[in-house]
């Protein structure tokens, strides 16, 4: 057996194996993966377009208008809750209740702020 | 050809995006595998890294190419993989091409010009290698990156890449040392 190299520097011998070397990805199509997933991603992180948005508008004042109506009929059933606010009175679900309600009204009116923006740019 | 692709992303070509994978994808499959050594999480980690690339493209600076800013990404990605799944390693397949007819690994190897065979056990030996190791060899000698590049891609100070380096070329003499039965002297750093 003839020996064509005694001594070799491991350095040169990784430059001249290594060099520019992929294997292929094996049995995938990583493409379509991708794209597949950035339409997905895509999809998540686009704002509403104006058509959705007027959608949830609409939606929202009505769940809007529901709430404050259900509010309304709470008290006027009991008046006597109108004194349970604010927090930490005697009957503290009652109470609890309503503030959650309020909050609901609050947040629900900052989210429509933000629609009308969108629908007003588009 | 990169910065055309990604100037055509960027005008709303989406499409033009699946050149960009398809002309990096290899590259970023063996770099993952180096790092997770897990056919399934490499193919993960590649997918998600393009998918952050995508997301991320007009924060891309032309002033470096891509394949630097997305082998950041892609290597950032495996790290937060491989902290996710520490048991990866564990879960390893056989993932690169056949041992070539005609090797037998009880044979003495004395032939440096048989780039085939070598490449094999070399392969194998980057497959066995601790992470960092493997994936510094590659970028090194398969990326043709300087250690400077290396050090920016990763996030290690100049001289920890360096001393790395220096261990997985050990390393990989130790391993090549034994499995293809050399003399100690055959082979230097």
């Amino acid at each position: 057996m003839s020996k064509k190299n005694e001594h070799m520097p491991l350095d040169d011998i990784l430059r001249k194996t290594l060099k520019g070397h992929h294997p292929p990805v094996p049995h995938t199509d990583i493409e379509d993966m991708v794209m597949h997933s950035i339409a997905i991603a895509e999809k998540k992180t686009l704002p509403l377009t104006a058509p959705e948005a007027l959608k949830y508008w609409k939606a929202s004042w009505f769940s809007l208008f529901v709430g404050i109506l259900a509010l309304i009929g709470l008290l006027l059933i009991n008046p006597d809750l109108q004194t349970s606010l604010p927090l930490l009175n005697d009957d503290f679900l009652v109470s609890l209740i309503l503030s959650g309600c309020l909050i609901a009204i609050v947040f629900q009116l900052s989210q429509l702020l933000e629609m009308r923006k969108t629908i007003s740019h588009s | 050809m990169s910065r055309k692709i990604i100037d055509s992303v960027l005008s709303g070509n989406k499409e033009s995006f699946r050149e960009l994978v398809t002309l990096y994808k290899d590259g970023a499959y063996n770099l993952a595998l180096s790092i997770l050594k897990n056919d399934f999480f490499a193919k993960d980690a590649v997918q998600q890294a393009f998918v952050n690339a995508w997301l991320n493209l007009h924060t891309f600076r032309q002033d470096a190419p891509f394949k630097h800013w997305f082998h950041r990404i892609l290597i950032n990605e495996c790290f937060t993989i491989l902290k996710k799944n520490p048991q990866v390693h564990q879960k390893n397949e056989p993932t690169f091409e056949q041992e070539p007819e005609n090797i037998s690994s009880d044979e003495h190897f004395d032939d440096f010009s048989d780039t085939e065979h070598l490449r094999f056990h070399i392969q194998a030996a980057l497959e066995k290698m601790a992470p960092n190791y493997s994936l510094v060899l590659k970028l090194f000698y398969i990326e043709s990156y300087s250690i400077k590049e290396i050090s920016a891609i990763t996030g290690w100070s100049l001289s920890d890449t360096k001393v790395k380096l220096h261990r997985a070329r050990k390393s990989m003499k130790e391993y090549l040392t034994n499995t293809l039965k050399l003399e100690p002297e055959a082979l230097y750093l």
